[in-house]
Parts: C-alpha cells; sequence; structure tokens
C-alpha cells in the first residue's frame, strides 16, 4: 500500500516504556508491520478486541490470551487481571527523558496535600500547625462506613496548614492538611 | 400449631435482603422491602414484589427505625418480620416491639436476645449450663483490687473486655500488672462512648486461638439441632474475612463434644430459631464459649453447601411454628466450602473503606460457585452502610479443591469503579500455611504483607504492558478513530471492535 510506504519514510519505529507497579518494560511499535511489536526486544504478534464496555480488554498476544479489564485514572491506568491490580504509567520516549531531565535538575514540589481519599467526616486532629512529622505518623481520623481511618503523612516534614476542623464533614478529594516536605539533603 | 406465612417483611438492605427476598419468593411468600434514598435502585429494592421508602441514607433515620418499620409493617399487612444480620437483628426492643404488635419476629425471643447481649451475663449462663468459659471474672470489675487479684489468679496475660462490647472496641491486652489498671479505664471509656455502658471485666487472654463457631436450629417445641462447626479464624480488625466448613482440626469427637455445648449454650437461654455459638480453639485443641450471635450469620451459606439445608427456609419453617423437619443424625457433612467477602476497600491502603460507583461487575460461576451479592452493576457504594459487596461462595468435594476452585472463581471475578479485597483473598488462598490449615486469628497480622500484592501478579506484566499501550493509542490520539457510521445492522460489539482493529491498523 501506498500510504504505508509513505509513512515508512519520515515515521519509524516508535519505543514507548510501560512502568508496572515500579517495573519498566519496554514496547516497540514497528508502523510498517501492524500485528507485530517488540517487547523488550522480542518481537511477538498481537490481537486486542474490546467489549461493549472499551476497557474490557481481550487480548492475544503469540497466541497467549488474556483478558483483563482497563480504566485510566490520575496516574495512568489501572488494569484489573486474573485477581490482580495493576498501575500503570505509559509514557513515549520523549516524555520519559524529559520527566528524567526535570528530575535531575532537582525539580521539587514544595508543598504536599494531603486530601481525603473518600467521603466522611474529620474525627480528631491529631497535629498542629508547624509540627514536625515522620513519614507514616498519623496526621488525623476521618470516619467513613462506621470505621475510623487514620490518615498517616507520606513524607517527613512540616505541618504548613490544616484545611479541616474536627466533626466537619468532608467529600472524595477534598484538601485536608499540607505539609511541606523536609528537604532530601537534611536526611541522615 | 402452626401459621402459614403469606407475607413478610425484610428490614434490612444488600446481600442478605436479597438472599431473604429469594427465600421467601421460593416459599410462594409475598415480600415487601424498605429502603432509604440510596436505595431507591439497590437489588433489594428492585427484587421485592412491594417496596417502602423509610428515610434518609444514614441508617439511624432509616434502617435503624423501629417505628417507620413497623409502620410499613403495618400498612402492607405483613405477618412476619426477618431483620437479616446487622441492624436491629440483634435489638432486642425490636424483637418486643415486633411481637407487642402482632407479628412474628423470624428469629430468638427477645430475653433470649438480650441476655446473650451481655457478655458477663452470657459468661455466668453457660457456666451454669455446664458450657465451658474462658477463665475470668463473670460479672464487671469496678474496684482495682479486684481486677488485680483477678489477674494474678488467672495469669497474664489477660484481657480487658467490655460488657456490651463486640468488634474489638472497649478491649485490651495487659502483659504487665503495672499497665492493668490503666487499660481498664481506658476500656470504660471506649465502652462507654460506643455502647453507652461502662461496665468492663476481665479474662484469661488466649495467644493463638482459632476462632470455631457452630450453627444450630432450635424449634417451639423444645427440639435443638447443630449442624457442623464454621471456621472464622481469617480475621482482619477483628472482622471476619474468610470462612470456611468444616474446620481442618476439628475431629468427628470434638465435632460430636462441641455440638453438644453449642445445644446445651441455647437450651441455657431458651433460645428458638436459627443462631451461633461461638468458641475459641487453644493450640491443644480446649475450646471455650465465647459468645451466642442471636441471628442469622453472614458466613450462613458455607453451612448450607456442606449440609443442603437453607437456613432461611428453615428459619421461616420454626416462625411457622413447625417441629424441626431434621433429627441430629440426619444432618449430613458433604465436601468442602469457602467463603470470601468481597469487600470494596484498598487493600494496600491498610484495608481503607473505597466508595464508588461499580461501573463493571462480571461475577464468576461455572461448578460449585455460588455468589450472594446485593449490589449490580452500577450500584453505588456509599459511606453509609458497610463496604460488603457480595460474599462468594465456593464447594468442593474437599477442601483441596474447595481451594483449588475459590482461587479460580477469584481470578474470574472482574468488578471495578472501586478497589476489592478480591487481591487480598488470592494471597490467603495462596498461602502455604493456610493451605496446611496452620492457621489462627493473627493470620493476616502474621502472614499478609502488602509486598506480596505487588509480586505475585508479575508474570503477567509484561502481556498486560503490550495491552496497557495499545489501548492507550487507540483511547487517545488515535481517538479520532470513531466507531464506523451507523450502517443499520446489528453487528455485535465485539466484531465491531475488530473492525475498529483493523482499521486501526490500516490508518498509519
Amino acid at each position: 500500500m501506498l500510504r504505508g510506504v509513505l509513512t515508512r519514510q519520515h515515521d519509524e519505529i516508535m519505543t514507548y516504556i510501560i512502568t508496572i507497579n515500579g517495573r519498566p518494560y519496554e514496547v516497540e511499535l514497528d508502523e510498517s508491520s501492524p500485528s507485530n511489536i517488540r517487547l523488550n526486544g522480542e518481537q511477538m504478534t498481537f490481537d486486542m478486541r474490546q467489549g461493549v464496555h472499551p476497557q474490557n480488554v481481550s487480548l492475544i498476544l503469540d497466541n497467549q490470551s488474556l483478558m483483563f479489564w482497563i480504566e485510566k485514572n490520575e496516574e495512568g491506568y489501572h488494569a484489573h487481571c486474573q485477581g490482580r491490580d495493576f498501575n500503570i504509567v505509559v509514557e513515549d520516549e520523549k516524555t520519559r527523558q524529559l520527566r528524567s531531565v526535570l528530575k535531575a535538575g532537582g525539580e521539587k514540589s514544595t508543598v504536599s496535600s494531603i486530601k481525603a481519599s473518600m467521603p466522611g467526616m474529620v474525627v480528631r486532629i491529631l497535629v498542629q500547625p508547624g509540627d514536625r512529622v515522620r513519614k507514616g505518623q498519623g496526621l488525623l481520623i476521618v470516619e467513613a462506613m462506621k470505621m475510623e481511618n487514620e490518615i498517616k503523612s507520606p513524607l517527613n516534614g512540616t505541618v504548613k496548614q490544616i484545611r479541616v476542623a474536627p466533626l466537619e464533614a468532608v467529600e472524595k478529594g477534598e484538601m485536608l492538611l499540607i505539609l511541606e516536605p523536609e528537604s532530601t539533603g537534611d536526611e541522615k | 400449631m402452626s401459621t402459614h406465612l403469606k407475607k413478610v417483611l425484610v428490614a434490612n438492605r444488600a446481600e442478605i435482603a436479597v438472599r431473604v427476598i429469594r427465600a421467601l419468593r421460593e416459599l410462594g411468600i409475598t415480600s415487601v422491602a424498605v429502603y432509604s434514598d440510596v436505595d431507591r435502585v439497590a437489588l433489594h429494592t428492585r427484587l421485592a414484589d412491594e417496596a417502602y421508602y423509610i428515610g434518609p441514607p444514614p441508617a439511624i433515620d432509616s434502617y435503624l427505625r423501629i417505628d417507620r418499620i413497623l409502620d410499613v409493617a403495618r400498612k402492607a399487612k405483613v405477618d412476619a418480620i426477618h431483620p437479616g444480620y446487622g441492624f436491629l437483628a440483634e435489638n432486642p426492643e425490636f424483637a418486643r416491639q415486633v411481637e407487642n404488635a402482632g407479628l412474628i419476629f423470624i428469629g430468638p425471643p427477645a430475653d433470649a436476645i438480650e441476655a446473650m447481649g451481655s457478655k458477663t451475663r452470657a459468661r455466668q449462663m453457660m457456666k451454669e449450663a455446664g458450657v465451658r468459659v474462658i477463665p475470668g471474672a463473670m460479672e464487671g470489675i469496678t474496684d482495682d483490687k479486684t481486677a488485680l487479684d483477678m489477674a494474678k489468679q488467672i495469669g497474664y496475660p489477660v484481657l480487658v473486655k467490655a460488657a456490651m462490647g463486640g468488634g474489638g472496641k472497649g478491649m485490651r491486652v495487659v502483659s504487665d500488672p503495672k499497665d492493668l489498671i490503666h487499660s481498664m479505664e481506658a476500656a470504660r471509656r471506649e465502652s462507654k462512648s460506643a455502647f453507652g455502658d461502662a461496665t468492663v471485666y476481665l479474662e484469661k487472654y488466649l495467644e493463638n486461638p482459632r476462632h470455631i463457631e457452630f450453627q444450630i436450629l432450635a424449634d417451639h417445641h423444645g427440639n435443638v439441632i447443630h449442624l457442623n462447626e464454621r471456621e472464622c479464624s481469617i480475621q482482619r480488625r477483628h472482622q471476619k474475612v474468610i470462612e470456611e466448613a468444616p474446620s481442618v482440626i476439628v475431629t468427628p469427637e470434638i465435632r460430636r463434644e462441641m455440638g453438644e455445648a453449642a445445644k446445651q449454650a441455647a437450651q441455657a437461654c431458651g433460645y428458638r430459631n436459627a443462631g451461633t455459638v461461638e468458641f475459641l480453639m487453644d493450640k491443644h485443641r480446649n475450646y471455650y464459649f465465647l459468645e451466642m450471635n442471636t441471628r442469622l450469620q453472614v458466613e450462613h451459606p458455607v453451612t448450607e453447601m456442606t449440609t443442603g439445608i437453607d437456613l432461611v427456609k428453615e428459619q421461616i419453617a420454626i416462625a411457622e411454628g413447625h417441629p424441626l423437619r431434621f433429627k441430629q443424625r440426619e444432618i449430613p457433612l458433604r465436601g468442602h466450602a469457602i467463603e470470601c467477602r468481597i469487600y470494596a476497600e484498598d487493600v494496600l491502603a491498610g484495608f481503607l473503606p473505597s466508595t464508588g460507583r461499580i461501573t463493571y461487575l462480571n461475577p464468576p460461576d461455572g461448578p460449585g460457585i455460588r455468589e450472594d451479592t446485593g449490589i449490580n452493576e452500577g450500584g453505588e457504594i456509599t459511606i453509609h452502610y458497610d463496604p460488603m459487596i457480595s460474599k462468594l461462595i465456593v464447594w468442593g468435594s474437599d477442601r483441596h479443591e474447595a481451594i483449588e476452585r475459590m482461587i479460580r472463581a477469584l481470578r474470574e471475578y472482574h468488578l471495578t469503579g472501586v478497589k476489592t479485597t478480591i487481591p487480598f483473598c488470592l494471597a490467603v488462598l495462596e498461602n502455604e500455611k493456610f493451605r496446611k490449615g496452620e492457621f489462627d486469628t493473627h493470620f493476616v497480622d502474621q502472614e499478609f504483607h502488602s509486598t506480596y500484592l505487588e509480586e505475585t501478579g508479575k508474570q503477567l506484566e509484561p502481556a498486560i504492558a503490550v495491552g496497557a499501550l495499545l489501548y492507550h493509542l487507540r483511547m487517545t490520539q488515535r481517538g479520532s478513530l470513531k466507531p464506523p457510521p451507523e450502517t443499520g445492522v446489528q453487528i455485535s460489539p465485539w466484531k465491531m471492535q475488530g473492525r475498529r482493529a483493523s482499521m486501526d491498523r490500516l490508518s498509519t
């Protein structure tokens, strides 16, 4: 096909890095051979179909049949397959390089906001503005579904601001508290 | 002297309401559901013959409103009320008011509920009936000296417990005498705020107990039988998550003995209908009465699967006044059954409830599978109620087959929109110690590591990586690739996706 020939001139192989649960996988697509891919350098054939819900996916990869469900989320994608959960980030080579450059440049966020992971009610606040907190330390207690859940600090840092009060109802995603991460240089 | 129930109100929601409605339908009894605002489209509301609105989402304004439920009972002219489990099921006041309204309460007498509701009173009753209880106090302890003497006599570690408690609240383990008084005060405060009663007592702390419980049925003619045991040692936060029947450590001799003890316990409190006598068993297989649950249990299906007896139908027959249909020796024990409770919880975030809409639901089926659920696709998990989505139950000819079948079923279970305990259940069933039957109630704390969940799916990751990339490309930069224009011909979505896929490849 003429079109295939044309694309081949300025488009060749696209490389993507797929990170799953922290482990990277390299997938290459050769646009001239549409049913083949290279997975970590190994050539494979694929056939992917989607169901009534497009998130319902059936993939046959080198005759291995796999059924899974995949959805977009804030970080990338979440897949559920054979009773397991997979957190996935899809990046092309350029994005990945850009991100690693930014990282190397010391581009760090200066504040970290703690958000409610579900709607509920604030029962107690365990810290005060200005408090230094360690990673894993309890920050506040939110009650939902008749259970009290302690929200823990994801990092070492200082409490900058508390945005809620005890007995206040909170929505999912609502900002609860702002932390200032400790600069990594201080860590011994 | 028996009546025939024609219409029954189910004073509950979700899977247990659905379970009861199904039994009623099979018996030809008209079912009446009650629902709160958020449950208008819940399965139990839609499945019942009649449905009545009872109030706003918080249970305290709807499913716990005795007055509103009785109003519905009068309006709908029902003969009886089934309370399910939770909510009003173990509220003696409710049972009493139902009876005062001239209706049948499908459960035990209010007095039995009341007696078993107090841990200290239950202990006294059991001891008098000759059922072994955990060594310790038989009544609430108020002064320090009695507490210290008692603890010294039974030996540390001891367990401080709230007399009216449950669910692990108002409970403290004390290993050092100098912590005792302080712990008792803390337990009193906790109990006061959670249960409105500050009575606490002491008992010996059993180090590595297993939770073994017996299902019993008692009729209005003095007959009591047991339907074997269930083991419920796999717990997190003092809540059962995986149950099975029979227990791997219960021999026929122990079963006979414990079954007799369970029947004595039921007789001692004048029990009628279905109930469960819970025991703790230490590593020397000494067993002690823990408490009696005066209702149908969440885990009742494992008993149904191994005996072939429908417990809800037996509850109704008992409530109608029929004598038990079975003698003790006629109760079978066939094969092995396991139940996994599927909760909407984020296991990696410490079993935090996960709310949201179920975007896709495709439960497993095939041989030996039963799924009791109250939710379907599009249904919502809210903050107002328990986050249990469903109970997945399997039956196998032996424990090994049941375990392998459960693993197969969990892997086929597709549910999205909320995080679930499915990966956690798989981790338990794949655990060597669980498979060998070597576990106790500390199993989850000691054996379960969240890293397992990240490592165990490793061999699937390369294929998932390819699938995720293809999905990403199809749904984003080539999102312009809309389905082909309407042709007026019905084609299967799979076929259409296939066409799209081939167009996708060609269009590059």
